[in-house]
């Protein structure tokens, strides 16, 4: 099990190592910060003064190796754009988009395994149908659509939720990100009820839940027991790409629902080039999504033992 | 039961209200202005700083602006408005000396009167290179600039507090210096507050403005308040004004249209439409009369624009009318540099650039391709959406007449580095938003002393020791008249050579509620809300 772990710690390490040195070469030589930030009204001198005063004059290779023991001494610089400190714009951010992905999260779990195990026992009927079209549309529809979509129908013509926004105290943040974590999590139910309802249905075929039934367990038990503790397995593997897909999707969703997150930083950072922000959401932004992958690795070792010792 | 789900999706959809297609509420129907309410802004963009020598984007300035009382302003008319100053500066009789009275009764939101020392302070805070203010090296004509920017001198030689005045002395004449007085970075401050706060400062500074900072919650909202103790007795009228960052301009749309934003200044082409069509909307929406100019910049260093006749071709191939109406009434057309309001623009101006193909071609003619030009000339875009469309339109009308274009696309930040730097860019579109509103801020964009290796000024690197000429002696021209005529003259060189071929003024719709009373928009304010008044309760109409 160390061995295992080790060596997937190892793995994720490298990743992390490889995402941050490819975007810190792409951010070098996608434009000049210091045009980005001053603006086309700045002067010759002024430019000057800000490539030096952040250490943009160096030569790249000083600047990599600056970056890199940033990361680990985290001393993350601060904002081009505005002054902060990027630990504390971090610091801000990431607790609203965990929120928010939290939410999508449960949303995707809860509704993509009913709709799953609805399917599956409906099999062929209205509610096989209706989570075939949902399936449909979730996979295929894009997020910015989908999240116009909800807030101009549920906020605007509805006035049931606001129009985006962040509200203040916690009930009304959660009040606020319904709409966001819904449009987040569209894609994610489809992909669960698709998923659980096959497994649900190759399961609830096999030779184990006949024995079980003939047995006398009740339809319910054998549901339980049987079908849908076998359909988790890769529903726990797919934890780790519904992590990656929530960070990804946040940039966008943030942005239509103006959810004051990290997603919404990035576009703002990557459009004014504000470097320091724009690679420490790059390391944190990768790391949560390597920490997700491992520990749904983990977690499938722990379930099936041919993975563990692969 | 597939037909029951149907239905029952039949009944949701149907029984559900209609998007609004006017206004949600309406005032109470008081046409008096009463104090009160809370006015709800939001923007996409984040407020970069509070800090007034520092800030050059158009939403800080806008929060700064609430927040600070600055040394000027300027009246919807474009005239210069004392504010901090009691009185319009009286200038010397050799125009060298600038002396502007202060107001012996304005407070800080800390309770501290403002005196001619924070005005002094504020200048040379603005001139200190470590501040990075961008607007410094427009103070250059200022006695003693060079050596204080060079730290030879504590202090700036040339302003001095004397009494309950500033006085502000030049090395030369320079007749925009009154404008360059009226300029926001001037805005006073308290040295104690600076020297408390650090880097702070910009982030909750004390202030001498109608409203005072309650919080700013970075990313998300600041709230902010009346002062009581603001010096023009009875303003503001609202008690709290909170602005939202971030807030995209589609869902700001939205949310304008719902009635939970009560000002809306950036709209897309079809949010644009849909209010300028609905007869519910029209009465609550003014164009935003802003002073800029915006072009075809052809690079006079690289072939083929380096003949004025191919310059020439492509400024008559431009249907401005055509481009006008692509962007749903947002650009009002234009065939000179200087717009409307500004000195020595002339409606009738004899070399104005017009849309004329059959003369394009003649052109062409002229500079040596009758058939049009053999090779395709190069156009950067940048990626901001109207760059994009700007390129489309530009390819069409000039292939009409014989100019191949290809657009390269590039990042917003490579456009911005790239069309300043010499020998770089056949061609771009690109604009110019008054710093100031005098004639001197828009022509000297073409003046060859601008010309630099990177970071040029004159980024289309047009030469003309004529037009270099009659800047330099419109700049010291008392004379108002004879001054407006050389600018007019020098307005006429350029639209004939075509360095740029313009194409508009920006006009862009601003919309509020109506139950926002006294907002107008206003040419170099972006939220002018100082008169604003809410006519509350407001009552649901749709």
């Amino acid at each position: 099990v160390t061995r295992f772990l080790v060596r997937r710690l190892a793995w994720a390490l490298f990743v992390l190592w490889l995402v941050v040195s490819a975007v810190f070469m792409l951010v070098h030589v996608v434009g000049d910060p210091a045009v980005a930030t001053l603006g086309e009204k700045a002067s010759g001198q002024q430019i000057a003064q800000f490539r030096a005063q952040h250490g943009l004059d160096r030569p790249l290779g000083e600047r990599y190796v600056t970056y890199l023991t940033s990361l680990i001494t985290l001393e993350l610089g601060s904002s081009y754009q505005d002054g902060r400190a990027v630990t504390d714009l971090i610091a801000t951010r990431l607790p609203r988009t965990v929120l928010l992905g939290g939410m999508a999260l449960a949303i995707e779990l809860l509704l993509g395994l009913g709709l799953g195990v609805l399917a599956a026992v409906q099999r062929g009927r209205w509610a096989d149908t209706l989570a075939s079209m949902i399936g449909l549309v979730g996979i295929s529809a894009p997020t910015f659509v989908t999240g116009l979509l909800f807030l101009g129908y549920f906020a605007v013509r509805l006035n049931w939720f606001p129009v985006g926004g962040y509200g203040a105290g916690f009930w009304e943040h959660v009040w606020h990100a319904f709409l966001p974590a819904l449009t987040l999590a569209i894609t994610g139910i489809a992909t669960y009820a698709r998923v659980v309802r096959g497994e649900l249905l190759e399961a609830l075929d096999s030779d184990y839940v006949r024995t079980a039934r003939a047995k006398g367990l009740g339809p319910f038990r054998v549901l339980l027991a049987h079908g849908l503790r076998n359909a988790l397995v890769p529903v726990v593997v797919m934890l780790g790409v519904s992590l990656r897909v929530l960070v990804s999707g946040a940039i966008v969703t943030e942005t239509i629902f103006a959810w004051p997150g990290m997603g919404r930083l990035a576009v703002e950072s990557i459009g004014g080039l504000d470097l320091p922000v724009v690679m420490a959401l790059v390391f944190v932004a990768s790391a949560i999504v390597q920490l997700g992958s491992l520990l749904a690795d983990l977690a499938v070792a722990a379930l099936d033992p041919r993975v563990r010792d692969a | 039961m597939r037909w029951i789900l149907a239905a029952s999706a039949f009944l949701v959809l149907a029984g559900c209200p209609a998007m609004p297609d006017g206004p949600r509420y309406r005032g109470h129907g008081s046409d008096t202005p009463r104090h009160g309410g809370t006015l709800m802004l939001a923007d996409e963009s984040r407020v970069r700083t509070l800090d007034p020598q520092v800030a050059t984007d158009t939403v800080s300035q806008a929060l700064i602006e609430m927040l600070f009382e600055p040394l000027y302003a300027y009246d919807h008319a474009m005239n210069l408005v004392p504010r901090v100053a009691s009185a319009l500066p009286e200038v010397s009789s050799d125009g060298l000396a600038f002396t502007v009275p202060i107001r012996g009764d304005i407070h800080f939101h800390s309770g501290r009167l403002l005196t001619p020392d924070d005005v002094v302070y504020a200048f040379e805070r603005m001139l200190q290179p470590e501040t990075g203010s961008s607007a410094a090296p427009l103070y250059a004509a200022i006695d003693g600039f060079a050596e204080f920017r060079a730290k030879k001198s504590p202090h700036v030689r040339g302003i001095r507090r004397r009494g309950d005045q500033v006085e502000i002395r030049l090395t030369r004449p320079d007749q925009s210096f009154v404008h360059l007085l009226g300029m926001r970075v001037l805005t006073p401050v308290a040295r104690e507050n600076v020297a408390a706060l650090g880097a702070d400062f910009a982030r909750r500074p004390d202030g001498t403005g109608p409203f005072r900072l309650v919080s700013w919650d970075a990313g998300v909202r600041l709230v902010l308040e009346r002062n009581p103790g603001y010096h023009q007795k009875g303003l503001p009228y609202l008690d709290r004004v909170i602005y939202q960052e971030g807030v995209s301009s589609d869902t700001a749309f939205l949310r304008f249209r719902n009635g939970q934003l009560d000002v809306v200044t950036r709209m897309t082409p079809a949010d644009r439409a849909l209010l300028t069509g609905s007869s519910k909307w029209r009465p609550f929406m003014q164009r935003s009369p802003t002073i800029d100019v915006w072009a075809l910049f052809m690079n006079c260093e690289i072939a083929p624009f380096t003949n004025v006749h191919v310059r020439r071709a492509v400024a008559f191939a431009i249907d401005r009318e055509r481009w006008a109406k692509a962007r749903s009434g947002s650009l009002a057309p234009t065939g000179q540099m200087l717009p409307p309001a500004i000195m020595g623009y002339d409606a009738n101006l004899p070399n104005q650039q017009r849309f004329d193909p059959e003369q394009a071609k003649r052109e062409l003619a002229l500079a040596g391709y009758p058939d049009g030009l053999p090779e395709p000339v190069t156009m950067w875009v940048s990626d901001q959406p109207k760059a994009r469309i700007y390129g489309a339109l530009a390819q069409a009308d000039l292939a009409k007449v014989g100019i191949q274009v290809e657009l390269k696309p590039v990042s917003f930040p490579i456009y911005l580095a790239s069309t300043a730097t010499r020998g770089r860019v056949q061609m771009f579109a690109g604009g110019w938003i008054m710093d100031y509103p005098d004639p001197s801020n828009f022509l000297a964009l073409l003046d060859s002393r601008g010309i630099a290796a990177t970071h040029s000024n004159n980024k289309a690197f047009y030469t003309n020791p004529e037009l270099d000429a009659l800047l330099d002696a419109a700049l010291i021209e008392r004379d108002a008249q004879k001054r407006a005529a050389l600018y007019r003259e020098a307005n006429d060189i350029v639209a004939r050579d075509a360095p740029w071929a313009f194409f508009a003024n920006q006009s862009v719709p601003q919309a509020w509620q109506p139950y926002v009373r006294g907002y107008r928009p206003h040419p170099a304010s972006w939220l002018p809300i100082n008169d604003v008044w809410l006519d509350l309760p407001r009552e649901r109409v749709q």
